[in-house]
C-alpha cells in the first residue's frame, strides 16, 4: 500500500514535469515492464499538456477600455502620460494663421 | 518588447508609493502592469466576459480604497490574485442563485476545438478546491508557493489538491486520455 501510494506521487511529480532527469528516467524504464503504471503516467501528463493548451481569454481593447471607464469613474486619476498620448492631433500642434 | 520581472516590482513599488501618497493616477499604473494577468484569472474562474471586466475593475477600485495601507513589501501581486478570487468566489455564488449562462467560448473560432471545449467543460465542473489550484498553477503559471499564499493554504495542501485535481479531471474526461 506504502509503494503504491509513493508511485502515484511520483507519477502526479511526473505529469506535473517535478522530478529530476534521473528519477524521471527510471519511473519511465519502470513503466516499460508496467502497463498500468505507463497508461497512468501518459494520461495524466496528456491532462497537463490538455489543459496548458486550453486558448487564453482574449484581452481585448474593447474589454480594456470598459476596465478603464469603470476605473475612472471609481475614481482613478488620469494617467499623464496617456493624456497626452490620447490627445487628437490638431489639439498637439498650433497651425499658423495665415492672413 | 517584454519586461523583467525584477522591472515589474520596481515599478510596483513606485506606483503603489505614489498611491498610497494620495496619487490615485498611480492605479493606472498598477492596472498596466497586472490588468490583463486579472483579467484572465477571473474570465477562467467567471467563464464570462463581462463579470471578468467587473471583478478585474472592482479588484483594482478595491487597492484604491485601501491605498493608504498599501505597503511595497512584495506580497502586493498575491494579494492582488486574493481580491480577485474573492470577488469571483461572490460572484460564482449569485449565478448559483441566479442561473446565469457563461460564455460559450474564449477566443477565436479555431480554437473551439472538441477536445478544448470538453476539458474547459469538464474543468468548470470540477469543485472549487481542485480547479483554483488548476487554474493558477497549470493555466496562470503561477508558482506553488504564490497560489498557496493565494488560496490561504500551505504548499503541500496545494500541491495535494493539484494532483488530486487533474485525476479527477482526467476521471471527468473519460477515455479521451486513455493510452492508445
Amino acid at each position: 500500500m506504502k509503494q503504491e501510494s509513493l508511485t502515484q506521487h511520483l507519477v502526479d511529480l511526473y505529469a506535473g514535469n517535478e522530478l529530476s532527469l534521473e528519477l524521471m528516467e527510471e519511473l519511465e524504464f519502470d513503466a516499460l515492464q508496467n502497463a498500468a503504471l505507463a497508461a497512468d503516467m501518459q494520461s495524466l501528463r496528456s491532462v497537463v499538456h490538455a489543459l496548458q493548451a486550453l486558448p487564453t481569454p482574449e484581452f481585448s481593447e474593447e474589454s480594456n477600455q470598459r476596465i478603464r471607464m469603470k476605473l475612472f469613474a471609481g475614481g482613478m486619476g488620469a494617467d499623464p502620460s496617456r493624456t497626452r498620448a490620447s490627445e487628437p492631433a490638431f489639439l498637439q500642434h498650433y497651425l499658423p494663421i495665415s492672413g | 518588447m517584454s519586461r523583467e520581472p525584477n522591472d515589474d516590482l520596481l515599478l510596483e513599488k513606485r506606483y503603489l508609493n505614489a498611491l498610497s501618497q494620495g496619487d490615485s493616477s498611480a492605479l493606472s499604473g498598477l492596472y498596466e502592469l497586472y490588468g490583463e494577468r486579472i483579467f484572465r484569472y477571473a474570465y477562467r474562474m467567471l467563464g464570462n466576459r463581462n463579470d471578468a471586466e467587473d471583478a478585474t475593475a472592482e479588484t483594482f477600485l478595491r487597492v484604491l480604497r485601501r491605498s493608504t495601507e498599501l505597503r511595497a513589501d512584495g506580497a502586493f501581486r498575491t494579494w492582488l490574485f486574493r481580491i480577485t478570487r474573492n470577488l469571483c468566489i461572490d460572484r460564482m455564488r449569485q449565478h448559483k442563485l441566479l442561473e446565469l449562462p457563461s460564455d460559450a467560448h474564449y477566443a477565436s473560432p479555431e480554437d473551439r476545438t472538441a477536445l478544448k471545449v470538453t476539458v474547459r467543460q469538464a474543468l468548470s465542473d470540477l469543485p472549487m478546491e481542485y480547479r483554483e489550484p488548476l487554474v493558477l498553477c497549470d493555466l496562470e503559471d503561477v508558482s506553488a508557493k504564490e497560489a498557496a499564499e493565494i488560496l490561504k493554504i500551505t504548499v503541500p495542501a496545494l500541491k495535494s489538491r493539484l494532483y488530486r485535481g487533474r485525476r479527477a479531471l482526467r476521471d471527468k474526461l473519460g477515455g479521451a486520455f486513455e493510452k492508445k
